[in-house]
């Protein structure tokens, strides 16, 4: 599904990414984990087309995308939930859900998948998105990505801001939506536990590399995943 | 009451200009300092064409294809290497460039066609309207103005291209992660605001006349409407030319013509001080707070932050 090859990407002189190699396949939920600056959400928006790539490839379906711009990119399937939501804060949470299907008319079962998964969206239907707590606003964010039918879903730090919790809800709204869809995740998250509870195999960044992968069993009691995710070292 | 009509004569023209200036800057940072220096030469080669024998409604239809033609054609061309920059440097950049056009259009214009004016008369008595005599021509610009406010407002509001366009302004990155191209948007608004600026420039001939040395006086109004608006917010525009327009009615009958400019500019000087975000403001916003442990959304754009944004 996702073929990430020798990727490197930077800002200016500054190089975040120093040739990483990722792997998703179809069906497959797979955990980006890393401290603050190990380069997960560098690697997120290059893949995404949002934010240049230097050398290597990113292949998506089968398709070179490297340098695709963004909405290309979404367009062909491959949908990020950026940790800052992106939402249209003076639209109404339907107007949000509705461009996520642009430009279709959005499948009524979708939507009705949407309100199901995050039921509190139904009670918000009318309510300007810049006005939603920020765990309404993840909800938005990923019901809009989920309307445009995504072949993978690239989350980045879905709970960032969020009181504890929402991030379980959230969580259990997204492991609901696996196991009804299958859905194809690629979620970057510091709160090891959570993402290793949903996927079934994890990739640790560090310093915009990747450093170790494995399945979650392995990583859950990994020395070198703690130091990772507690950023220490 | 002649007062509150002539006000709104002018004030919805002022609305169109307004309208036209925000949508450009809400989507793409970009201010045009060269808005009224299309609508003017939209209006002389519209004038050229009546008195060529091309006949009205020909010299209409060409004022404002010439507007949509030039306002696409600069933004192609001269503005593509602003748009390759983001952030203060577009925003200054565009200042600087759009006013060199203005001065490019308006020194042609000065000298090929130093005398040329549209003026388009309507025939016929004065219309009595709620007790006051207004001329055919005013009541019909009105008219138009209106229209074009409605059109643009109802294509923005009522359609999934406005929607597109909309969600562009509000956020570009996250329209291209719903998989919408801002360049294709942003033909699709520049064409809209080189049409309001023809529509301008026909309105503005009806009421009184367009020449070549209006260009200036019709950007300064334009921009001043987009900033007491609320930069980048349309329906602000919409709001604050009306509102400016009954405030220079009521100037140009009160203290004279003279002074309408001054009081024209404390009164949009005031406004921006009291609602900063522009006349519609936090009205647009349902002020809720936000829930313990949430982040608010990040707002971008100037004079559409809202406290609380995060740094993203």
């Amino acid at each position: 599904m996702l073929q990430v090859r020798e990727l490197t990407a930077g800002y200016g002189d500054l190089r975040v990414l120093h040739g990483v190699d990722l792997e998703v396949e179809e069906g497959e939920v797979v955990a980006l984990i890393g401290a603050n600056g190990a380069g997960k959400t560098t690697l997120l928006r290059t893949v995404a087309g949002l934010h240049p790539a230097g050398a290597g490839t990113v292949t998506f379906a089968g398709e070179d995308v490297t340098r695709r711009p963004a909405a290309t990119v979404a367009r062909a399937g491959l949908r990020l939930v950026p940790s800052d939501r992106r939402l249209f804060p003076r639209m109404t949470v339907r107007e949000n859900l509705l461009l996520g299907a642009h430009p279709h008319r959005p499948d009524p079962g979708d939507l009705r998948r949407v309100t199901s998964l995050f039921p509190r969206l139904a009670e918000r239907w009318g309510q300007l998105a810049g006005t939603l707590s920020g765990g309404e606003q993840q909800m938005v964010a990923v019901g809009r990505a989920l309307l445009g039918r995504p072949r993978l879903l690239v989350l980045d730090e879905p709970t960032t801001g969020l009181a504890p919790q929402l991030a379980t809800e959230l969580y259990a709204s997204l492991a609901s939506l696996r196991e009804q869809t299958g859905i194809t995740v690629l979620v970057a998250e510091q709160q090891l536990p959570r993402v290793l509870a949903l996927a079934q195999r994890g990739v640790v960044l560090e310093r915009g590399q990747v450093r170790y992968q494995g399945t979650s069993e392995q990583l859950r009691d990994d020395p070198e995943v703690r130091r990772a995710y507690l950023g220490v070292g | 009451m002649a007062i509150v009509l002539d006000g709104v004569v002018l004030g919805l023209q002022l609305a169109v200009l307004g309208v036209g200036v925000s949508l450009v800057f809400g989507l793409s940072d970009v201010l045009d300092l060269a808005y009224g220096a299309k609508i003017v030469l939209a209006a002389i080669v519209g004038s050229r064409v009546i008195a060529g024998g091309g006949g009205v409604a020909l010299g209409v239809l060409v004022a404002l294809l010439v507007a949509v033609g030039a306002s696409v054609l600069v933004d192609r061309t001269v503005l593509a290497p602003v748009h390759r920059r983001h952030g203060e440097a577009r925003v200054v950049l565009s200042l600087l460039v759009t006013l060199a056009v203005a001065f490019v259009i308006d020194g042609v214009l000065v000298s090929t066609h130093p005398f040329a004016a549209l003026s388009l008369s309507v025939a016929g008595p004065p219309i009595d309207l709620l007790g006051v005599r207004m001329r055919g021509g005013s009541l019909l610009a009105g008219g138009i103005a209106a229209l074009a406010l409605s059109a643009a407002f109802l294509l923005l509001q009522a359609t999934r291209a406005g929607r597109a366009i909309r969600c562009v302004i509000q956020d570009e990155e996250g329209a291209q992660l719903c998989g919408i191209a801002p360049a294709r948007v942003r033909l699709a608004v520049v064409s809209l605001s080189g049409l309001l600026a023809g529509v301008v420039a026909v309105t503005q001939g009806l009421t009184s006349s367009v020449g070549v040395a209006d260009g200036f006086d019709l950007t300064i109004l334009a921009v001043v409407v987009a900033v007491v608006g609320g930069l980048g917010r349309v329906a602000g525009a919409a709001v604050a030319g009306v509102i400016l327009g009954l405030v220079h009615a009521a100037a140009t009958a009160t203290v004279g013509a003279a002074a309408t400019w001054v009081v024209l500019l404390l009164a949009a000087a005031l406004t921006i001080v009291v609602r900063p975000e522009g006349v519609l403001g936090m009205a647009r916003w349902s002020v809720r707070p936000a829930a313990p442990g949430s982040v608010p959304v990040a707002h971008t754009g100037a004079g559409r932050t809202r406290g609380g944004g995060r740094p993203s």
